[in-house]
């Protein structure tokens, strides 16, 4: 079954995507994202090296071609086939490493790869949003090991960005202004909240992080998407984003599990987004403490309602530190 | 929150049919492999999008063009 059911209660679409029960699952002895070499077994990358790749990801929880849904839409109950398009992007042919050690001119291949994929898939009629994001570590429910993010094409914006979008619309039909150039400036005026800043880029735990660890990065001139983004402004979002997760693993001496995803401007064709989308990268790692994590629990899950475990100014001052001691 | 299928801030109900410059218009098989630059400013970056046995997409990026790969 693969197919969206509108939820009436909330107002929000759930996915089914119940093929993916199957997906590949921590494979032992084979990496589908390696290369592949002469006489072994084809990896999804029929090419025995490579720089970045990006395919369709063979379970996907979106689709060019989706199946009409199973079940009879009703009035209450509507329902839609789950068109869009799931990619995996492949950061390297070396299994071994993580996108903190990625040297800096992969990493700002990558801008420019995630760039082009918004363009590609946000071109598509089905697509209303491109979210690239990394899921990385177990403990955010990687099932690969192999340094790997993923593009989601969403059919419609997905909840949390259109909260920050009706956010957003609404401070500027108040002040006139962009909420998030106003949360930079401020954030560059008090500081303390900032773990680095260079180049036209901040990165910043929130005033309101709902993780211990949150970072924030976005560029302090507005800018709504990646393709926006021209060559220098380019160059300061990877080095940024490398400081970031070399920090998170400098932070306690392992390397940090995250969740790393992209917010940007919808691709619906509507141009009201643009003044008030400001293109911003999102960090959510699990960890309150070297050996414990942050579970999404009652409140968290039931009610919606986070609890944070440690202030942001002092997030903050730790990964500064950590950010200082990268050699 | 908006009705299923949602709206815009200018009320947009439906983006118009765009076309996909890898695929055509989002079905159909995927066009066969093919290099084209892409227009990151001041560097060239190279991709290559072709199809798998299966029909999904897959697109290679690379810095330099790499002969022995396509």
């Amino acid at each position: 079954m693969t197919e969206r059911r509108f939820d009436p209660t909330t107002g929000e679409w759930v996915t089914f995507a119940t093929h993916r029960q199957n997906r590949t699952y921590k494979p032992a002895d084979f990496c589908p994202l390696c290369p592949t070499l002469p006489g072994r077994e084809p990896t999804e990358i029929p090419y025995p090296s490579f720089e970045v790749v990006t395919f369709d990801n063979l379970f996907p929880s979106y689709s060019p071609w989706p199946p009409v849904p199973d079940v009879e839409p009703t009035d209450l109950y509507p329902t839609a086939p789950a068109a869009g398009r799931c990619e995996v992007v492949v950061y390297s042919d070396d299994h071994t490493v993580t996108f903190s050690e990625l040297d800096g001119a992969r990493v700002r291949m990558l801008v420019d790869v995630w760039a082009d994929r918004t363009a590609v898939l946000g071109a598509e009629a089905a697509i209303d949003y491109v979210m690239p994001f990394e899921n990385k570590g177990e403990t955010v429910g990687t099932t690969l090991s192999h340094p790997h993010g993923q593009i989601y094409g969403y059919p419609e914006v997905p909840p949390r960005p259109r909260r920050e979008l009706e956010a957003a619309l609404a401070h500027h039909a108040r002040v006139g202004r962009c909420v998030h150039c106003d949360v930079l400036a401020a954030e560059l005026v008090d500081g303390r909240r900032v773990v680095a800043a260079d180049a036209g880029w901040v990165a910043w735990v929130p005033f309101w992080a709902r993780f211990p660890y949150e970072v924030h990065v976005a560029p302090t001139a507005h800018r709504s998407a990646l393709p926006e983004l021209d060559d220098a402004e380019r160059d300061g979002l990877a080095h940024i984003l490398s400081v970031v997760a070399r920090s998170y693993d400098r932070l306690w001496g392992f390397s940090l599990p995250y969740v790393m995803a992209f917010h940007q401007q919808p691709t619906d064709g509507d141009p009201g987004w643009a003044p008030v989308s400001h293109l911003h990268v999102e960090f959510a790692p699990p960890n309150r403490a070297p050996d414990r994590l942050k579970y999404l629990a009652g409140s968290e899950l039931a009610g919606g309602a986070f609890v944070t475990d440690v202030a942001p100014e002092t997030a903050a001052a730790e990964l500064r530190a950590a950010r200082l001691a990268l050699s | 929150m908006s009705a299923p299928g949602g709206g815009g801030p200018t009320g947009t109900e439906a983006a118009p049919d765009r076309p996909d410059p890898d695929r055509g218009n989002g079905a159909g098989p995927a066009r066969p492999a093919r290099a084209e630059t892409v227009p990151a400013p001041a560097r060239a970056l190279l991709r290559s999008s072709e199809a798998k046995p299966d029909g999904r997409r897959l697109t290679l990026y690379s810095l330099l063009p790499g002969p022995d790969r396509r």
